[in-house]
């Protein structure tokens, strides 16, 4: 396939998946009450609730609904908040920042993490520092982010006093979020890293560069690493989207000012044009990062696009 | 196609990518085998009990309120009673039975979720698989596009607008996992019907039914039964997520997630409020977690090769 079809291919793929996530947030949204009821001061009267929703377009059919959805979808008008009175993607992109910094933070964290220890464990194999490491990694695998962040909040917070509890504010206020957000996807690499150094250095070129007579470490830091971090960094770029979603259970422990909080928020006022813009903008997130890395791994391991692995 | 496959695996949460070739060939590691069936066996004994007899088990009721004796400690600190082992909540009720009691809905709640979406998503495996062509685009399709969204977000306005029930949880439960079913089983079955003994029942005039549920499903078996533990886990953390933002089983069923969720306020005063129900989370998803790595290790090295090759 040429490279023109390759990015016509990858261009409909992004565009099936933002339709079929656009109609499904819109569905899953109307179907719930009336958002006329919820922004209605008290004691308003039927003529009231009708000229809010005619002047929100409430009162239009659902398809006419649905079509202006799409036609605003495409130009990037999401329509205004009910709740704050501002156009709705405005108000998601203000706050995408912090939900940004605080999944980046994590995914840092976790990759600096993992693959020193991964490499440890691989290299060390069977050893007990191999135990402590795989051990860790399960760990970290089963453990809820809520549970996780409640207890560090003990810990660090209340018991030590060594960090804030909650909000956003200087750095110390991120360590406990990220290194929340981060412990599940630094398990998962810490793994991979491990059975992928594992697999590298069982192949035939590692075994050809022992034979020259390279040293240990020569084999390990120029030849094995390189290919051992392929799957890593696939999994590291995927999980950057997981994190994005995972941020909504952190934000609402740690009271972090992101789009995760905000569509929480969202959601309980049903203020709809919000949680669409926010879902729709986090959705192609997600889609835009879990492409682009599909991309980056068929252009770092060929065999994988030649169809060969 | 294979790109999508090597990617895919790697983009499921719980279900650990691109698994290492080298531990099948090592073969099994005795000490570590024996203590991932022990652990997994005790904690899930101990939830089935829990979710048969909680009455014989648990010293008191969990919904009994009695507010003067609030927020009590855990016996081995100041101020605890052996009457609450782990102490009270902040409505005075005991938060040990609480746990007993919660672990029914835990249980009850995952079970049914990932059978429904486990049944659905194998047979959408199985199908798409085999036939191939446009029922396997479709279903691709799908998966991709669930996996493109972040679920969570999607369970939380399904739950915000349907209504915070039992059912309505399953069902949005089990819709979280279908795809992980689909995707691994047809991965499988895309290697399996190229080999001979399929192409033999086809040969002796057996029909696709048969095929498939005689002679494709059981080699898809140990799969299964992997991806069900490890989606048993990621259904157990996803229940108590829903919970804990108020979103999950409702007051007064007892929950851990609810608990959890309701005892936050006073996690500066009153710890033990939050860290026992959070703990009896850990502890199941772990223990599924390590069955399933069990399980891997010993029923499937060849299946292994065969996702990579998928």
């Amino acid at each position: 396939m040429g490279w023109f079809g390759e990015v016509g291919r990858a261009l409909g793929h992004l565009l099936v998946v933002m339709l079929g996530t656009a109609t499904l947030v819109f569905a899953v949204l109307r179907l719930t009450g009336d958002p006329a009821m919820m922004i209605a001061p008290p004691g308003a009267t039927v003529d009231d609730l009708a000229a809010i929703r005619r002047e929100l377009g409430l009162d239009r059919s659902i398809s006419v609904q649905y079509v202006e959805f799409l036609r605003r979808l495409a130009v990037g008008d999401l329509a205004e908040s009910f709740r704050y009175r501002r156009p709705a993607l405005e108000i998601v992109i203000e706050r995408a920042g912090a939900t940004v910094q605080l999944a980046l933070a994590a995914q840092l964290l976790a990759i600096v993490v993992a693959i020193p220890l991964g490499v440890i464990a691989a290299v060390r194999r069977d050893s007990w520092l191999d135990g402590a490491v795989t051990g860790f990694a399960t760990l970290g695998q089963s453990l809820p982010h809520f549970w996780l962040g409640l207890m560090a909040i003990v810990v660090f917070a209340v018991y030590l006093g060594w960090l804030p509890t909650s909000g956003r504010g200087g750095w110390l206020h991120l360590v406990l979020p990220a290194s929340t957000l981060s412990f599940y996807s630094m398990a998962s690499l810490t793994r991979l890293m491990r059975s992928s150094v594992l697999e590298v250095l069982g192949s035939d070129y590692i075994r050809t560069a022992r034979a020259k007579g390279l040293s240990a470490g020569r084999v390990l830091c120029k030849h094995a690493l390189k290919n051992a971090l392929i799957p890593v960094v696939t999994l590291a770029g995927l999980q950057l989207g997981v994190l994005l979603s995972g941020a909504v259970i952190v934000e609402t422990v740690f009271a972090w000012p992101g789009i995760g909080r905000l569509i929480v928020e969202a959601i309980h006022t049903r203020d709809y044009p919000l949680v669409q813009a926010g879902v729709v903008l986090m959705a192609l997130l997600f889609v835009v990062v879990n492409q682009g890395v599909d991309y980056c791994y068929r252009w770092l391991d060929p065999r994988v696009a030649e169809g060969r692995r | 196609m294979s790109h999508v496959d090597a990617s895919a695996s790697a983009r499921s949460a719980n279900v650990p990518a691109l698994p290492d070739a080298v531990d099948a060939r090592m073969g099994p590691r005795p000490l570590r085998l024996a203590l991932k069936p022990t652990f997994g066996i005790v904690v899930g004994a101990a939830l089935i009990l829990c979710t048969i007899f909680p009455g014989q088990i648990a010293p008191a009721s969990p919904t009994d309120q009695q507010l003067v004796q609030r927020l009590r400690p855990p016996v081995w600190m100041d101020g605890g009673t052996t009457g609450h082992l782990l102490g009270t909540d902040s409505l005075g009720r005991d938060v040990y039975s609480r746990v007993i009691y919660g672990a029914r809905t835990t249980f009850l709640v995952a079970l049914a979720s990932s059978l429904i979406g486990g049944l659905g998503g194998t047979a959408f495996g199985l199908l798409a698989g085999y036939h191939g062509g446009p029922l396997d685009e479709v279903v691709r399709k799908l998966v991709d596009m669930q996996l493109a969204f972040p679920y969570l977000l999607l369970a939380i306005s399904a739950l915000a607008v349907a209504g915070r029930s039992v059912p309505v949880l399953v069902v949005v439960l089990a819709l979280s996992s279908w795809p992980a079913f689909a995707r691994i089983i047809r991965g499988e079955v895309l290697s399996l019907r190229q080999r001979q003994f399929i192409e033999g029942a086809r040969a002796i005039g057996c029909n696709d039914w048969r095929i498939l549920l005689a002679h494709v499903l059981p080699g898809v078996t140990a799969s299964l039964c992997v991806v069900w533990s490890f989606d048993l886990a990621r259904i157990v953390v996803l229940e108590s997520s829903l919970s804990f933002l108020g979103l999950g089983v409702q007051p007064p069923t007892p929950s851990w997630g609810m608990d959890l969720s309701e005892s936050r306020q006073f996690l500066q005063i009153a710890y033990w409020t939050v860290l026992f129900p959070g703990l009896a989370i850990s502890l199941v998803v772990l223990a599924a977690n390590l069955v399933g790595d069990w399980v891997r290790d010993v029923l499937d090295p060849t299946a292994k090769r065969n996702r990579l090759a998928a």
